[in-house]
């Protein structure tokens, strides 16, 4: 089934097109909320809520991006919102802190379910900015506007994100070497 | 450069990722939760828009009887009441004034023409709308009538002035109304009541009219009259134990939502009787916390080595009491459905210019159905019976809407008593609960 049936399909609430929605791209929207949120319990709701999100609001679907890169959106802004509704405190960091040292080749060597541990690990404020920059694509001026931040507290956010990385992956390869 | 490099490399790894979840997490749970999401859509937007409309109509209803003052509305009762006997004076000033202009202060002048016959009574046949009123071929003014001629002596007007044509509404209706004697319901366009429970007018008060109007005059306007009524009144009481003084507390909310329809008689004088059926759910909801204190006392022992000659042990024993508080909590809940005979009583009446409406009524009935625990602040006891005999009472006052000449809305803030016998306890376990109810009378 293409895309376009799919999405069509969904729209005319055929349960078929909506359950093979739900099988094609259901884990992989769970391993993008599971970075979002802070518990498993946590993200499965809110992969629970994307989906009813997605259901309604497929016939605005334009195809001017790949499905699977519309549902991550609306995804992410749904985990965005649930963060945003809990208030957290966003905090900014002096320019020179952003001169940390960081290999950019550091998770070439490390399994993607080590990385999404790490990620996992990193506080809220860190990880929300790190998922948007490093792996969705967002500017830190859409950041910014996502998350009602400034700019610079998000390059901020993310520079710290990349700093207690480093720490981890040191740790770990310290751990293994010893 | 490096950070483009690090940022391509997490999204290849992360691109096609997947993580497992829960077995509870399956589509069928999402197309449950969206059609639950739908349901919750579609369930309150008939309550909105059924409560707007009530709203709406209320309203309009207001607005209506407050702009029919200027309608006409034709035929009219002529009240013997409204008697004007201008003074002298008064007649004289006005005599001078010719055809004064009111526009500005928003009084419309009137025409009255007069004839020569014997009669001192002002027969007010219809609300009118023209401009001027003529006497013995004299033009006088409207506030002559409002004021100056309401009260005053006229003895030398010996003709009927019968408003024949139009004159300011606004100017008549408060003439009538501010005429001595007139009954409060009196409603000075005849038809379209003020209020309801207006019958059994005094006759006094009441005066046929005459010419083209007789006709369609029905004396039955003012008999006494039946009437329905449907209702529904919620309320609800919180319950909750602040003192800590006994060992079970409660925490809890009572609701109710009450239904009836009832048919009600006009006695007269805005007084009416009536019965009907009503139905009625009293749900509680709440948490209890039982808390036990029990004092504990440790004795520790250890022994003391005195050093001053002659060396010897000394055991000391160290008391100590603590008092160890246990909460235990849980939930609670009960619901108590019951169908009652109402005996009904309603008082209309006017203050300012709005109807309002006092209304008591006793239920006593029967609980069709309860399930859970009846609670209060500081005890619960379980509900074992399906039926048990209840008494409730209701007090509400409130204003009134005529929505038509037959159709008004009542809105009723009011006080709920709800009460039941438990046989096996030999027990009545009441409470009241205030609230806001709404009912739509229909005049039949």
């Amino acid at each position: 089934m293409t895309e376009k049936e799919l999405v069509e399909g969904c729209i005319r609430e055929d349960r078929i097109c909506q359950r093979e929605l739900w099988d094609r791209y259901s884990k992989k929207l769970m391993s993008l909320c599971v970075r979002y949120c802070n518990s498993q319990e946590e993200a499965e709701d809110a992969l629970m809520e994307a989906y009813v999100k997605i259901y309604d609001n497929l016939k605005n679907f334009r195809f001017q991006s790949s499905l699977e890169t519309w549902m991550r959106r609306v995804s992410v802004n749904l985990c965005i919102n649930k963060i945003r509704a809990r208030k957290h405190i966003w905090t900014s960091i002096s320019d020179d802190e952003y001169r940390i040292g960081f290999k950019d080749d550091a998770f070439d060597n490390l399994q993607v379910q080590h990385i999404m541990k790490m990620v996992e690990a990193l506080p809220v404020g860190y990880r929300t900015v790190f998922n948007l920059y490093a792996i969705e694509g967002y500017s830190h001026k859409d950041i910014g506007e996502m998350l009602g931040i400034d700019e610079g507290t998000s390059r901020s956010q993310f520079a710290k994100a990349r700093k207690a990385l480093q720490i981890q992956i040191d740790k770990s390869e310290g751990g293994a070497q010893a | 450069m490096e950070e483009n490099r690090f940022n391509q490399t997490l999204r290849d790894k992360f691109q096609d990722l997947e993580s497992p979840f829960n077995d509870r997490v399956t589509f069928e749970a999402v197309m449950k939760k969206r059609e639950k999401k739908k349901r919750r859509v579609i369930f309150w937007l008939p309550s909105v828009a059924v409560v707007a409309g009530l709203f709406l109509s209320a309203g309009l209803g207001y607005m209506f009887l407050s702009d029919s003052n200027s309608a006409v509305k034709l035929p009219q009762v002529a009240l013997k009441n409204v008697v004007v006997k201008p003074s002298k004076k008064a007649f004289a000033k006005n005599q001078n004034e010719k055809s004064e202009s009111l526009d500005g202060a928003g009084i419309k002048s009137a025409v009255i023409s007069s004839k020569n016959t014997s009669s001192k009574s002002l027969k007010v046949s219809s609300p009118v709308n023209n401009q001027n009123l003529t006497a013995n071929n004299k033009i006088i003014t409207a506030n002559t009538l409002v004021g100056d001629l309401l009260k005053a002596e006229l003895p030398f007007v010996n003709a009927p002035v019968h408003v024949v044509e139009e004159a300011a509404a606004t100017n008549l209706v408060d003439m009538i109304n501010n005429a001595e004697n007139q009954l409060i319901f009196c409603d000075p366009r005849g038809i379209y009541p003020v209020s309801i429970g207006m019958s059994r007018m005094k006759e006094e008060f009441i005066e046929i009219p005459e010419g083209e109007y007789e006709k369609a005059w029905d004396p039955a306007r003012y008999r006494s009259k039946w009437y329905g009524e449907m209702g529904a009144t919620t309320g609800s009481k919180v319950i909750v134990d602040f003192d800590n003084k006994n060992a079970l507390s409660v925490l809890g909310t009572m609701y109710h939502a009450n239904y009836q329809g009832l048919i009600l008689r006009d006695l007269g004088n805005g007084i009416m009787l009536g019965t009907g059926i009503s139905y009625g759910e009293w749900i509680g909801n709440g948490e209890w916390q039982l808390t036990q204190t029990e004092r504990k006392t440790f004795i520790d022992s250890y022994d003391l080595v005195v050093m001053i000659p002659p060396v010897q042990t000394v055991r000391v024993y160290d008391t100590s009491e603590v008092i160890h508080v246990k909460l235990t909590t849980g939930d609670i809940q009960y619901k108590i459905d019951k169908v009652s005979l109402p005996l009904a009583m309603r008082y209309n009446l006017m203050l300012g210019k709005v109807a309002w409406r006092l209304a008591a009524q006793l239920n006593p009935g029967i609980t069709t159905k309860t399930t859970g625990d009846y609670f209060t602040k500081t005890e619960y006891h379980s509900i074992s019976q399906q039926r048990m005999f209840c008494m409730d009472a209701k007090l509400a006052f409130g204003p009134t809407f005529a929505l038509s000449s037959d159709w008004t809305l009542v809105l009723e803030p009011n006080a709920m008593l709800h009460s039941f016998y438990d046989k096996s306890g030999k027990r009545t376990y009441s409470k009241v609960l205030t609230g806001f109810g709404m009912t739509i009378v229909r005049k039949f």
